[in-house]
């Protein structure tokens, strides 16, 4: 490439664009919709996948403790804890938090807690431990389960087994779905950028015969097929942005236990997809579609 | 300067556009290429820009051998032959400054040379007040006047003019074809494809005369002969 000749090129990759308005709307129109959707697959399924994920470890290991254990052996057992591999976090839970909590749970209408007091009740005192994954549970379990003092070590395998095999699944299937969608994306920029240039293809007829070479006629184009895939990617980008926000505005009031990904956070990943793929599929588009008109 | 040894051309579909044709014009000439549609008269232009590839024979411009040329120096080589076609053939998103100014960006011309250049080739065809308007916006004529100076902007040794005054009324063509024999006065070769049989008879330059593909007449201040139609 000859530097003499950026400038030109900037400039008439440029002017391609204003001297063909509708042309160049179609194109970015229809880039914004293929990436809309890109986005809004991506966004929703980092969602669905976080979701199911915070689910997943808040399920959590119950040991409960014989009464008559030591406190010496509760300390013991407490520092062991906090150094096991893959727990979390350690919460004791004292007679008397046992206490609080039944009451908070069944309220006045439970009879059995009747006369007793929070520091004389039959509940036992427990540990509630959270994994850092689902993967530890067995290697934790198996770790406490007949422990001298211990009564029971509680936890729901199942659960967490369906939980791990659905956010597995949830993965894949969004991985799929957006690489489809991803393929779909390319496919239509790259269709309305052909369009773009057949629509120009005496142009690139007079230039050959002028004496223009290749890639005099071509970085123009590629330019082109660059600036609309940005102007494209950033309008989609913005649009998704929008009903992100909306959209959790609306439902966070519903769901209120659901936490969603932040905007923000959801746009920088959705970003760097949504605007490689715009840029680069105008730029293929072109380099591409432009090919069968330069052979003359 | 311009040399077709023993040219044959046979398209794809069977149909044989020239069969063993020998030209030879000098630099500086002017030549009238005529006869009726199918002559061949096309096809020996497409030859000399090289759109097309002859079945046999070999084909100099400016003492090149132009079968031989590689794919990528096809454009440097068409940058030495002007090129005016009967259905003008401008860029449609340009105005008149900007399609003659193009030819020149294209050979990378600085843009001040440009900038000083293009109004010289405006006013050559007469056309300085049409500058900044669009080909839609011009008759056929201005039109065809903004080709030949376009094609002319970068002083190519050739001119080629393919029916140039084909789709024009009489007296606009009178006004290309005396723009043509102004380039060619200026040391510019000129080659003019044409039906127009008043033009050539009057011009009384050297025709050359194509039928079914090959040369019946080269003369020296020849006239269009009338068996040919």
């Amino acid at each position: 490439m000859r530097l003499s000749n950026i400038g030109y090129y900037i400039k008439e990759g440029f002017n391609g664009i204003f001297r063909h308005k509708a042309m160049s709307l179609a194109a970015i129109i229809s880039i914004v919709i293929a990436l809309f959707m890109l986005g809004s697959i991506i966004v929703f399924g980092l969602n669905v996948s976080n979701i199911i994920g915070d689910m997943e470890s808040s399920l959590e290991v119950i040991i409960f403790l014989k009464d008559d254990m030591p406190d010496q052996a509760i300390e013991q057992l407490d520092s062991e804890l906090r150094n096991m591999e893959g727990i979390v976090d350690v919460r004791y839970i004292s007679k008397a938090d046992a206490f609080e909590k039944w009451k908070e749970q069944f309220g006045e209408q439970s009879g059995y807690l009747e006369g007793y007091t929070a520091e004389d009740n039959p509940l036992p005192r427990s540990y509630e431990v959270r994994l850092k994954e689902p993967s530890y549970a067995d290697s934790v379990v198996n770790a406490l389960n007949g422990r001298e003092g211990i009564e029971k070590v509680q936890y729901n395998s199942e659960v967490a087994d369906t939980l791990n095999r659905l956010v597995t699944a949830v993965r894949w299937m969004g991985l799929i779905i957006v690489g489809i969608l991803l393929v779909i994306a390319v496919v239509i920029i790259m269709n309305t950028v052909r369009l773009a240039v057949f629509a120009r293809r005496n142009e690139i007829n007079i230039m050959k015969y002028i004496g223009a070479t290749n890639w005099f006629i071509r970085w123009p184009f590629i330019i082109e097929g660059a600036v609309i895939g940005l102007i494209g990617s950033v309008l989609s980008l913005a649009l998704l942005k929008m009903l992100y926000d909306f959209a959790m505005d609306k439902l966070s009031g519903i769901l209120n236990m659901v936490k969603f990904i932040p905007v923000n956070d959801a746009m920088n990943i959705a970003m760097l997809i949504i605007m490689v793929t715009g840029i680069v599929a105008g730029i293929i588009g072109s380099a591409v579609s432009i090919r069968r008109y330069l052979k003359v | 300067m311009i040399r077709l040894v023993n040219v044959s051309k046979v398209y794809d579909n069977g149909i044989t556009a020239l069969s063993n044709v020998n030209i030879n014009i000098k630099a500086g000439d002017f030549v009238f290429l005529v006869g009726p549609s199918g002559a061949g008269k096309t096809t020996i232009i497409k030859l000399l820009i090289k759109e097309i590839e002859p079945t046999s024979g070999d084909i100099f411009v400016n003492d090149k051998n132009v079968t031989v040329l590689k794919r990528r120096e096809i454009p440097y080589f068409r940058r030495n032959i002007g090129v005016v076609f009967q259905d003008f053939r401008l860029l449609p998103d340009r105005n008149v400054y900007d399609n003659i100014a193009f030819a020149m960006q294209v050979v990378g011309t600085p843009s001040k040379e440009i900038r000083r250049r293009v109004p010289l080739m405006l006013s050559l065809v007469n056309l300085s007040s049409k500058a900044y308007a669009y080909p839609n916006e011009l008759s056929g004529g201005e039109q065809q006047r903004v080709v030949l100076a376009r094609a002319i902007a970068n002083n190519p040794p050739v001119l080629i003019a393919d029916e140039p005054t084909g789709n024009l009324d009489p007296d606009t063509g009178w006004d290309i074809v005396n723009l043509l024999s102004e380039i060619n006065r200026r040391g510019t070769t000129v080659i003019m494809a044409t039906h127009a049989k008043e033009i050539v008879d009057a011009m009384r330059k050297r025709v050359i005369i194509l039928k079914k593909g090959t040369v019946i007449s080269d003369q020296e201040k020849g006239v269009y002969l009338d068996e040919v139609k």
